[in-house]
């Protein structure tokens, strides 16, 4: 709700996707297409640079110092991005993922 | 160096050439005298006289620049308002004379007919207008979502669960596949 209340005045797409979606669909100009993907890209990573720089101290008390992991007991790498469960196969991601982007 | 910064950020200060001339304007200035905040503090660019209001206009980003004065009922009002004119007139584009800047300001509002062509910073401005409300947009929403699953993860549960990363995002619904990423070392 705060992001598009922020981005109010330029769609709010706040995903490339929804972005591609409307170019093919909404006949949103396609020369704002890369622009928008690079902001919406750019200001993902830079919020998830701003969070692990505040939490680093914590992340490394959680599992270490130098120590990054992306499962098992202390993974940490679920705050930054997401990974699939471990009973679901690759059909499963398939058809829980695609329908959910197509409502998008 | 912070001073600096905001120094830089103020006066719009996107060159090296840039900044040694606004130097150099400063530098005059001391030497004549006068102060900063004396809109005859200019620091000119591309034929431009930029005083110090130039600053300010950001603040009023709502006031357009005609680039051509499409209507001349709109000229003749901005002239008939000449009273208004000179307070108005922190937010106009004047012609360079670096002899005495301030008494020839051409008292064309919001720079219709000098200009033709809107300065380089407000054009940029505008052009990237959409993918800066993107980026703000992408950022809150990650910022909050990313810092309220960190919290939970960090404090194995103790400060927040699932429902707590729900909140945080607010806008995303549940995806099957990706919960046993976050909740995983829950």
């Amino acid at each position: 709700m705060l992001g598009v209340y922020v981005a109010g005045i330029s769609g709010a797409h706040l995903n490339p996707a929804v972005t591609l979606a409307n170019c093919v669909f909404r006949k949103f100009p396609w020369k704002k297409f890369l622009p928008y993907m690079f902001a919406q890209t750019l200001g993902a990573f830079m919020a998830a640079a701003v969070i692990y720089a505040n939490y680093v101290a914590a992340i490394d008390v959680y599992e270490g110092v130098g120590v990054r992991t992306v499962t098992g007991e202390t993974a940490t790498a679920g705050i930054f991005c997401t990974y699939p469960a471990v009973h679901l196969s690759t059909t499963g991601q398939f058809f829980s993922s695609s329908p959910l982007e197509c409502c998008n | 160096m912070s001073v600096l910064v905001i120094l830089g950020s103020c006066l719009k200060v996107t060159t090296v050439g840039q900044l040694s001339r606004i130097l150099s304007n400063l530098a005059r200035c001391l030497r004549k005298r006068e102060g900063f905040l004396n809109p005859s503090f200019i620091c000119s660019r591309r034929g431009y006289t930029l005083n110090f209001s130039t600053f300010l206009r950001p603040l009023f980003q709502d006031l357009r620049f005609p680039s051509s004065m499409d209507s001349a009922t709109n000229d003749t009002k901005l002239e008939n308002d000449g009273a208004n004119t000179a307070t108005v007139s922190t937010i106009e584009i004047t012609r360079s004379n670096p002899s005495n800047p301030s008494n020839e300001a051409v008292p064309t509002l919001l720079g219709g007919g000098t200009a033709g062509r809107k300065p380089r910073w407000v054009r940029l401005r505008q052009a990237l207008r959409d993918p800066f409300s993107e980026f703000l947009g992408v950022f809150t929403l990650i910022m909050f979502g990313d810092g309220v699953v960190a919290q939970v993860v960090l404090s194995k549960g103790q400060k927040g669960d699932y429902q707590s990363i729900n909140w945080g995002y607010l806008t995303r619904p549940p995806q099957p596949d990706s919960v046993g990423g976050e909740l995983e070392s829950c």
